[in-house]
């Protein structure tokens, strides 16, 4: 048996510690951080700028209703922060040689034209911009020959309502450069205003008080002559772009209010098109603007010059108008061709379009360059190659939605206001194109009633979608959920064929969803018809009763499936890796993230439909699978991070506070008048220093605090932002990188609870900011430096559980390089599933099992001991005492740094239709045993009947869905025809729930004749009489609407699973179960496999209801979860614990009691003593104590009273 | 140990109105431990008083104590030197203790902060239980370690009375029958021939009925 990772062999010369994650979505990114948190040095390759992927397009998560950026925003940082990431966005794989352990990867770089080093992504760059429409360049002069003036053909006039009103405000100053002037006259036509002096043969002059500074005479003036000068503009001497967008500003805040919509006459978009476009296609004249709609490049600059709104741009231009679309707001709104992919990309960084670029295309504008404040744009920059050594590679790519137009019948692309789900998700986003107002894309209007439509592009054998995506019912529903909750009058219907809610606790969201008005009709739409006057929607469909319908909605939201990308087939292609004909990768079910090229791995929706928890899930798993081969080469090639020793400060020193007020983009900003807070906050008692960042969580933010740190000497820090929950931790380390104690700090949350819960108060919400950063102001003053405890880490793992999933976590943790004690309460290992037959693929799960056993059994270091309980457990993370009983009865301590727990799940037998007494009713398990055995006499013949749901989804029984049910029937059915051909299969269900790729057998068993009768508990329950005598069963059919009567010879029922009895295991360890039995997972959607407590896992049926290829999953995701405890030498604990002071003690066991992690004990000197490493640092014994005798970190009185007395000091 | 329950806070508050000036004061023995009378209770009863006479415009000051035990004269002798300086004393001992500081200072009104309950265990956090009511004369060796003056509401000697049904006493549904309690006891650890070996009567002069008691330890009386 292995100790810790010193006494581990060392590393052969010839692996390489590296892994290489293809794709930074949720799955990559979670690789990449169990890999760099486990001693693997990571390179995250991502094609467009910023890693997020999906996730981060998404409004909000079910069944939790997070919101979906807020939780995805800590991963992204940390990834961007994480030293032994190193992140390569905007860059593509082309090639992988080599051999496992010893990949070489071609890598291109994409040339970004921002350089990610020096950008601060201050993002002003994308706000001077002019263009936002994709351009039609003009033709380019070849080399060496000169480049023409275009002069238009075809003009026309834009005239507004009434005549221009030229302004003189802001004006610049136009002067006549007397040497330079070739005494043409070309300003004195020009001009509009009769403002210059020109006479033949003389030299131009302006009248100055004439002039309204309109630049006509400056764009009349030959390019070769430049004999009129600007001068008394504002950024002039960055560009003439950078002054135009500077007068811009100005005047667009100056008629802001005033309801101009006439020409200002201001001569902007002119000179933009002349000076900065050079195509000179704009001419003021009397009436309006004079367009050369044959020249117009379509750059849009014009327009988005215009102060008041009096261009459009399809009255410029006689080509066609493409707006330049903002991919991630899925083409809703527009961008520019600089963008940054989105306010909290990572890294916050913008890339140029060369598409769309004026510059790259033209060589015109450049105005970016000019503007940027640290020279960070280049466009020089040309894409490169790099190669990169990697031992293993994770292939994450992700997947796209469906192609809606392909379903013509929906009228999407045509009708405005049908959307895609995802266009959806962005108008629910705060973030997103309309502010998080649910409007239609058509008017702008609210919709009250929207209608989701179900399996668009899945489950479709017409457009070669046969997969069910699995994710659209759920999704569905939440978007429906949420935007009753964004507008309570929305009326929300979903049309759907099967309910697909087959994941833990999906059912219950559902019904909450039910509860909150939310809609669901059992129907196909047919067609859509838009009423081209309102863009209403007509909806046409049978329901349930056979009758057709047609229903007026005012949205549609179609649910697109999702569905590979043409460039991950390519992608697939390079590395030579084998996709199914849908795209996804094809799998082993026993070694499920193994792709068919060795040292390639597979996580994510590309390994088949998935949503975000098992997509983190499949990422972990993925990331250990990656890092098995590699566990000789960990540490190998990751770097140290050496941190400043802290400073120590005295009572005496002086405070220097340093106060930062955050924007979050426009999420506070756009209510809470920061600035204002910000010099609220100089005036605070010892502030020394206060700023507002746009993002104070962004890398460059960060980094900026820790030079300010240093440049002020701050001792204390201050953030006025977001949730401490997801941020605080970023900024404390911040603190520690600058040698500051990372509780000198404090935070108050300006969003949350201010600028999200008073949008409609903007002063007041300032105000309420004011003082909640008073507070925070107050309590850092208050802070004291808190130790942090540090304690070496046993590196054995304890499995509690030998089936498929502990044993599958032995071997791999063992692989991993560490000891594995495996506990399991029978006498062989195996579990469950020893009574299941063959798994997907047709093999033998007993072959499988036997082979894992001997396995585990040949394994040095792993020690298995059966028959035995876990009686005692004690100790806390990385240095766990536990207690087992032996067969023999003897107790035995085992010293182990994690607990992983895969106590599993059986089937549920409930004595239902006679199961139990009659040889006729028997289970799914029991059938697939006969079926195994060759069936029985008479079988050609034989009649069976299916009845899933029996004793699930039912209060009474199994109050879940069990997932495995529908596949295992349709398995079952499916084996039954192939033996005999001639028998009978009739299915009764609720909701087939074939997700994924079972969809497609699910097709292969209606193709084989077996019939699915759909039932409905309530309405329309099937009467079941199981007697000695026969089966008689009578259901209505819906699909004929008539009562069929079934005499089946066996009654075959879907009982689903349910967890072994852990009840004293799970008090044991102080985990939390649900009502059904199963653990409850650290978080429902990013920590699937953490249980709350620090150190312990789960993995397989123990968690819940799950295949077994799932189970293996999560085996090797739970044990890359606890390789990132176990490959560390030392732990640092909290320093928010809890400390008992001995003389006040009353020893009244209220802490004892009150703690929910059994952490305080009385001591044998009569005192409660708590172990700071075992303290999770609540504060519930701190807040039960009756005699005051318990104080916790940073939560003491002297903390809470320095912010109340801050808050009454205002009031005063 | 002594139980106790916080009295309404309405009450407490008639009971300070005619005063300004006072001293909220607890105690670190049993009335701590069973979540009435400690230091916390002091401070939230104390910021309660405030917050309510400031709410009605008649403003209090409190000094907040909280002694080791307000049964015991060295610790009840520490608020001496300032116990004159405010109008009344509130104290959220048990009554022993509350009597025991009107007993030391004459001139000082005292006043209950809590209702002293009875002599009991922690049945659970948050529940307390009964079993004992001093007597002076124990007979628990005899009875299977279950008390018939405490458990049986008429304090019975000699075994159920009519009003015991299925195990429970008929003066409330949730009060399980002591006597059926200390039979099933008594028969589970095989002990049923002790039944016989009760006295005929008890005397209850040992008991409250004698009058207010006194222990007096000759042995530690120096």
């Amino acid at each position: 048996m292995t100790g810790n990772l010193k006494s581990l062999p060392q590393p052969g010369p010839s692996l390489t510690g590296a892994v290489m994650v293809i794709g930074g979505g949720i799955s990559g990114m979670q690789s990449a951080l169990d890999l760099a948190n486990s001693g693997i040095k990571v390179y995250l390759v991502e094609r467009s700028s910023s890693i997020g992927g999906k996730m981060a397009q998404l409004d909000k998560t079910f069944p939790t209703n997070d919101c979906s950026m807020c939780i995805v925003s800590p991963k992204l940082v940390e990834v961007g922060r994480h030293r032994d990431i190193e992140l390569l966005t905007h860059s593509e794989v082309k090639g992988l040689s080599g051999e496992p352990g010893n990949f070489t990867a071609k890598v291109v770089r994409h040339a970004r034209y921002v350089d990610v080093g020096t950008c601060t992504g201050c993002g002003l760059c994308e706000l001077v911009c002019p263009v936002t429409h994709i351009s039609t360049f003009p033709p380019q002069p070849e080399e060496g020959e000169k480049k023409k003036k275009l002069r238009a053909k075809v003009k026309e006039t834009i005239t507004g309502g009434g005549s221009p009103q030229p302004t003189s405000l802001y004006k610049w100053t136009f002067t006549v450069d007397e040497s330079a002037c070739s005494m043409c006259g070309g300003c004195f036509n020009a001009c509009l205003q009769g403002a210059v002096k020109w006479e033949k043969k003389s030299v131009a002059t302006i009248d100055q008080d004439k002039c309204t500074g309109c630049g006509a005479c400056y764009v009349a003036c030959p390019e070769k002559f430049k004999a009129i000068t600007v001068s008394y503009a504002a950024d002039l001497d960055k560009s003439i772009g950078a002054a135009l967008y500077a007068r811009s500003e100005l005047l667009k805040k100056g008629f802001a209010s005033k309801g101009q919509s006439d020409c200002l006459r201001c001569g902007l978009c002119v000179i933009t098109c002349d000076k900065v476009m050079n195509i000179g296609a704009l001419k003021m004249v009397e009436t309006g603007i004079e367009a050369g709609v044959d020249i117009c490049q379509v750059c849009g600059a014009c327009v988005s010059m215009c102060p008041v709104g009096f261009l459009a741009i399809d009255k410029l231009t006689n080509k066609s108008v493409h707006l330049l679309e903002n991919d991630f707001n899925e083409g809703l709104n527009g961008r520019k061709p600089i963008n940054i992919l989105y306010p909290q990309a990572v890294p916050r960084v913008p890339v140029i379009d060369e598409k769309s670029c004026v510059h790259l295309n033209t060589g015109a504008c450049g105005t970016c360059a000019t503007i940027c404040g640290v020279g960070a744009i280049h466009y020089e920059s040309r894409e490169e190659e790099i190669e990169i050594e990697v031992g293993s590679v994770i292939f994450s790519p992700g997947i796209e939605v469906f192609d809606a137009r392909i379903r013509g019948e929906f009228g999407y692309g045509y009708y405005k206001n049908v959307v895609t789900s995802i266009e959806f998700e962005r108008l629910l986003s705060a973030s997103g194109p309309t502010s998080g107002t649910v409007a239609r894309p058509g008017d702008n209007k609210h919709p009250k009633k929207i209608a989701w439509i179900q399996c668009v592009g899945s489950r479709d054998h017409s457009c070669d979608r046969d997969y069910c995506s699995s994710v659209c019912c759920m999704y569905a529903t939440k978007e429906a959920f949420i935007a009753r909750e964004h507008d309570s009058s929305i009326e929300p219907t979903i049309f759907y064929i099967d309910m697909r809610s087959f994941g833990k606790n999906f059912d219950d969201y559902v019904e909450r969803a039910k509860e909150h008005k939310v809609r669901f009709v059992r129907a196909m739409v047919s067609r859509i018809f838009e009423d081209p006057v309102t863009g209403d929607l007509e909806l046409r469909y049978v329901d349930a009763a056979g009758l057709k319908r047609i229903e007026q909605f005012d949205m549609v939201v179609l649910s697109v499936g999702v569905q590979v990308p043409q460039a991950v087939k390519d992608l697939a292609g390079t590395l030579d890796i084998e996709l199914d004909k849908y795209g996804f990768a094809v799998t082993d079910g026993y070694t499920p993230l193994a792709t068919s090229r060795p040292g390639v791995f597979v996580s994510g929706a590309v390994n088949g439909p998935k949503d975000i928890p098992e997509t983190v899930c499949e990422a972990s798993g993925a990331a250990e699978a990656a890092s098995a081969a590699l566990a000789g080469a960990r540490g190998n090639l990751i770097r140290v991070e050496e941190l400043p020793q802290e400073q120590v400060f005295s009572d005496d020193d002086e405070l220097r506070i340093g106060v930062f007020i955050c924007h979050c983009g426009t999420n506070i900003a756009s209510v809470v008048d920061v600035e204002a807070v910000m010099e609220y906050a100089k005036t605070l008692p010892g502030v020394v220093y206060a700023e507002h960042p746009l993002y104070t969580c962004s890398q460059d933010s960060q980094e900026r605090m820790r030079s300010i740190i240093k440049e002020h000497r701050l001792n204390r820090v201050v953030t006025s932002a977001c949730s401490p929950t997801t941020h605080e931790p970023l900024f404390q380390s911040t603190l520690r990188q600058a040698g500051l104690n990372k509780y000198y700090f404090d935070m108050a949350n300006i969003r949350d609870q201010c600028s999200w819960v008073h949008p409609d108060d903007p002063v007041a919400a300032t105000e309420k900011s004011k003082r909640l950063t008073r507070m925070a102001v107050a309590n850092a003053t208050a802070g004291k430096p808190l130790e942090e405890l540090e304690f070496s880490v046993d590196s054995r793992l304890l499995i509690v559980g030998g089936g498929v999933a502990g044993m599958t976590a032995a071997l791999e943790a063992a692989k991993q390089g560490f000891g594995v004690y495996l506990v399991e309460r029978e006498p062989i290992l195996g579990g469950h599933l020893r009574n299941l037959q063959r798994g997907p693929d047709g093999r033998k799960f007993t072959t499988f099992i036997d082979e894992l056993v001997e396995e585990v059994l040949v394994d040095e270091r792993i020690r298995i001991f059966t028959s035995s309980e876990v009686v005692e457990q004690a100790g806390f993370v990385g240095a766990f005492e536990t207690d087992i009983v032996m067969p023999s009865g003897a107790t035995r301590t085992l010293k182990h740094g994690a607990i992983l727990i895969a106590t599993g799940a059986e089937e549920n037998r409930p004595e239902i239709y006679g199961l139990g007494s009659l040889e006729t009713v028997i289970t799914q398990t029991d059938f697939e045993q006969a079926l195994e055995g060759g069936g029985g006499a008479g079988w050609e013949n034989l009649q069976v009947t299916m009845l899933q749901c029996a004793g699930s989804r039912d209060k009474e029984y199994l109050p879940y869905c069990s997932r495995v049910c529908c596949n295992h029937a349709v398995k079952n059915s499916l084996h039954l025809k192939e033996m005999f051909p001639h028998a009978r299969v009739d299915v009764l269900y609720r909701d087939m729930r074939c997700y994924g790729l079972g969809e497609i057998d699910y097709r292969l068993a209606r193709q084989a004749g077996v019939n699915f009768i759909r039932f409905d508990p309530g309405e329309n329950p099937p009467k079941i009489r199981a007697t000695e005598e026969g089966i008689e069963i009578t259901i209505t059919d819906p699909s004929v609407g008539f009562p069929v009567e079934l005499q089946p010879d066996l009654l075959v029922l879907s009982t689903g699973m349910r967890p072994r009895d852990t009840e004293d295991l799970a008090s044991m360890l102080r985990v939390p179960r649900n009502d059904a039995g199963f653990f409850i997972e650290a978080h429902a959607k990013l920590r699937p496999v953490d249980l709350p407590s620090e150190g312990l896992f789960m993995a397989g049926t123990a968690h819940g209801p799950k295949s077994s290829s799932e189970a293996i999953v999560q085996a090797q995701a739970a044990v890359a979860r606890a390789v990132t405890l176990l490959s560390q030498e030392k732990l640092q604990m909290s320093g928010v614990v809890s400390t008992v002071d001995p003389t006040h003690c009353a020893v009244c066991l209220t802490c004892v009691r009150a703690c929910p992690y059994g952490v305080p004990f009385i001591n044998d000197q009569h005192s409660a003593e708590i172990n700071p490493a075992l303290c999770q640092g609540c504060g519930i014994c701190v807040a039960e104590c009756p005699a005051k005798a318990i104080h916790l970190g940073r939560f003491g009185d002297r903390n809470i009273r320095a912010k109340i007395e801050a808050y009454s000091v205002m009031q005063s | 140990m002594i139980t106790g329950t916080p009295k309404p806070i309405e009450e407490v508050l008639e009971m300070l109105e005619p005063y300004d000036n006072i001293i909220v004061a607890g105690c670190h023995g049993c009335v701590t431990v069973c979540r009435v009378g400690g230091e916390k209770e002091v401070q939230v009863l104390a910021s309660t008083i405030r917050l309510a006479r400031e709410a009605a415009g008649n403003k209090i000051n409190i000094k907040e104590v909280s002694l080791e035990r307000q049964c015991d004269p060295e610790y009840v002798e520490s608020m001496r030197p300032y116990v004159g300086d405010y109008q009344a004393v509130l104290s959220i001992a048990c009554g022993a203790g509350i009597q025991f500081l009107a007993e030391k200072f004459t001139t000082t009104p005292l006043l209950p902060g809590i209702n002293t309950g009875f002599l009991g265990v922690t049945e659970r956090q948050g529940e307390w239980a009964e079993r004992c009511q001093g007597c002076g004369d124990c007979v628990l060796h005899l009875t299977g370690g279950i008390c018939p003056v405490t458990r049986c509401a008429k304090s019975l000697f000699h075994g159920p009375c009519g009003g015991s049904v299925r195990g429970i006493c008929e003066v409330d549904k949730e009060i399980k029958c002591g006597w059926q309690l200390i039979i099933d006891r008594l028969k589970a650890l095989g002990q049923m021939e002790n039944y016989g070996k009760l006295k005929p009567y008890k005397g209850w002069s040992s008991a409250r009925d004698g009058g207010p008691r006194r222990i007096i330890r000759e042995d530690m009386i120096s």
